[in-house]
């Protein structure tokens, strides 16, 4: 195992910031279409994560099947709130005080 | 629920009896009593105190983080230090020279054989949700007029499709293999249907069923036909391991990316407005046409009422 550079160390820093970063947020937000949008850029920086830590396979699925196929399902989701509930702009999670 | 409702008097007055027998009252129609639809969106009116509550589960959350941070230590800790040498040992006769695919498809196939099993499930639970009936989950497809989204389309699609092809066949000596295969294909699918290009038929076509349950179906019909020469179950004879383990990779492939498809397909199809429908769901539930039973007949509604 040889030391890893400080670049690199910067770079697993930087991912693992933004990671909590995004679940912060991703949870604490009240819009549904914004907490689908940080999911998805959560799962790609997992991919990132992922990847950094020498497993491209886990990488390739969490893109594809976290990110990709989940992504589309909340999307979807998402849209049938808004045409069931008669408007197609952003919907609360909670009605806004 | 029953198709078949039944007409012994019941009222709308009593919540589980609606629910249970959809009668007589004004919500004929869905069977559903809007006194028992949830608000799923709006405003119930009662209030918790969100930053006591948020206090209150960050002292929960806590704990439960730090002992399975502990536990987590713990089990790399405690993993056997013998199976890496083992699994290097005896992965020249898996076929394969990938170690995570000589794991999955040869020590222990039949993990394998599970977790598509596990898919299957799940494709056919969110297929029900919707009496499974519809041929088509999606309204028709529309022609593209959009540049921007047929220029991606042109792109993304045959690239995804090459790909998974290169994946599939990777995972035999590199880390990749059938699932992301599949899913990548999936993406391209959906990528396909949600830009209307792509109208796949619901699990209620026969196609879709039998390439589904195939993946499934091949490992089964493989390990049953290596029991008279090997003696066990999914155990590859020689030489007929990597041939074997290629075409159910192939067949995985396939398998999970029609069915991560119709896990976007088979829900129930994104309804229209229906005004009829606020009456009894104003909020929107988004089962509540799914969960609604057929319509009753008229005879019935008389004698009920």
């Amino acid at each position: 195992m040889t030391e890893p550079s400080l670049s690199a160390l910067l770079l697993d820093g930087l991912v693992v910031l933004l990671l909590v970063g995004l679940v912060f947020r991703l949870l604490s937000t009240r819009h549904l279409f914004e907490a689908v949008m940080l999911y998805v850029a959560y799962g790609l920086t997992l991919a990132l994560a992922w990847v950094r830590l020498g497993a491209p396979d886990i990488a390739l699925a969490e893109a594809a099947l976290g990110t990709g196929v989940t992504g589309a399902l909340f999307l979807n989701a998402w849209h049938r709130l808004a045409v069931r509930s008669g408007k197609d702009d952003d919907l609360p999670m909670e009605p806004e005080s | 629920m029953t198709p078949s409702t039944s007409s012994s008097g019941d009222n709308g007055a009593d919540p589980s009896g609606a629910s249970s027998t959809p009668g007589s009252s004004g919500t004929a129609a869905t069977g559903v009593d809007a006194a028992d639809v949830r608000p799923l969106l709006e405003d119930d009116g009662s209030r918790d105190d969100p930053a006591l509550l948020k206090w209150l589960l960050g002292l929960l959350l806590l704990p439960m983080g730090l002992a399975l941070a502990l536990g987590l230590r713990g089990a790399a800790d405690s993993r056997d230090p013998r199976i890496p040498d083992l699994v290097a040992e005896f992965l020249p006769e898996t076929g394969v020279s990938n170690p995570v695919t000589g794991v999955l498809l040869n020590f222990r196939g039949y993990d394998t054989l599970l977790e598509v099993a596990v898919l299957v499930a799940a494709m056919v639970a969110v297929w029900s949700l919707d009496r499974g009936e519809r041929l088509f989950g999606l309204p028709r497809g529309r022609d593209l007029d959009e540049p921007v989204l047929t220029a991606i389309l042109r792109l993304a699609v045959p690239t995804a499709f090459l790909t998974a092809v290169y994946l599939t066949w990777l995972g035999s000596s590199e880390p990749a293999g059938a699932f992301q295969a599949g899913a990548l294909l999936a993406g391209a699918g959906v990528l396909l249907t949600v830009a209307g290009v792509l109208r796949p038929p619901t699990a209620a076509a026969l196609p879709v069923r039998v390439i589904a349950a195939g993946g499934v179906a091949g490992f089964v019909v493989v390990g049953i036909s290596v029991l008279p020469f090997t003696g066990a179950f999914l155990a590859y004879p020689e030489g007929w391991a990597y041939p074997l383990i290629l075409g159910l990779e192939a067949a995985l492939a396939v398998a999970v990316a029609v069915i991560l498809v119709e896990l976007f397909v088979d829900v129930p199809s994104i309804p229209v407005h229906d005004p009829a429908l606020d009456a009894v769901d104003p909020y929107g539930d988004p089962l509540g046409r799914a969960l609604a039973p057929d319509p009753v007949p008229p005879e019935d509604e008389g004698e009920a009422s």
